[in-house]
């Protein structure tokens, strides 16, 4: 089964319903959707926005890789990853990660290794906006940038 | 025909070099056009980037290195024409 990979990055707020519909075939009962959102709160610092940027070109060839990675492992129908970019508020939705497989053992297995695999692996940074100013993330650590926010 | 000396390559390639995240900050760039001598390898490019912003020394080189979009390590040599992104720990999701 030839499975159907749709990965990206958005300017543009991101559907649910765009994901399922896109994963959603009558082979594959099981349909795994992950999505990631903005927290307000990390580590006792209230978050006002993140903004999130990426190098754009080798992120999208990443993704791909990704997908391509998840079919080889499980028995998939659909697989969607799509990121933000730009600035988020609290609640929205940063990252949409959907499966289809005919069985769930597959569809969390590949879900979670997509969503894993993005965070460590793709270029992507997030930019925190707080009451004590901005810093960029970058892995653990928070930089924060001099003299702004 | 004429005989010609032969003289050590000093040819120039120029490449792109790409800053991310907290690297834009230091540098002060997103991005600049470099020559560098043909045959360079990144451990070259980045001692020769050091020199020219010598705040990029504080990041001791915790960032990875992609040519032309593919991750590469310090020997790695560089193609001529090729863009060299310096991609500090990522944070997605």
């Amino acid at each position: 089964m030839e499975p159907s990979i749709r990965v990206g990055l958005s300017w543009a707020p991101l559907s649910v319903d765009a994901a399922l519909a896109e994963v959603r075939q009558l082979c594959c009962g099981a349909i795994v959707i992950f999505l990631g959102t903005v927290r307000d709160v990390t580590a006792e610092m209230i978050t006002e926005k993140l903004d999130y940027s990426a190098y754009e070109a080798m992120a999208s060839k990443e993704l791909e890789v990704l997908a391509i990675e998840a079919k080889s492992r499980w028995d998939l129908g659909g697989i969607v990853v799509f990121h933000r970019l730009g600035s988020l508020e609290p609640g929205e939705i940063a990252v949409v990660v959907a499966v289809s497989s005919p069985h769930r053992d597959g569809a969390f297995a590949a879900a979670r290794f997509l969503i894993d695999e993005t965070k460590h692996r793709v270029p992507l940074w997030k930019k925190e906006y707080g009451a004590d100013g901005v810093a960029w993330i970058e892995g653990d650590a928070r930089v924060p940038i001099g003299g702004r926010g | 025909m004429e005989s010609t000396v032969s003289q050590p390559s000093f040819s120039v390639m120029t490449i792109r070099v790409l800053y991310f995240a907290s690297l834009t900050d230091l540098v002060g760039l997103a991005s600049e056009v470099r020559d560098i001598p043909e045959g360079s390898s990144i451990r070259d490019l980045l001692e020769d980037l050091e020199r020219g912003h010598p705040l990029l020394k504080r990041f001791e080189r915790r960032f990875r290195i992609a040519v032309n979009q593919s991750f590469v390590d310090e020997d790695a040599v560089i193609p001529d024409g090729a863009e060299v992104a310096l991609i500090p720990p990522v944070s997605g999701g």
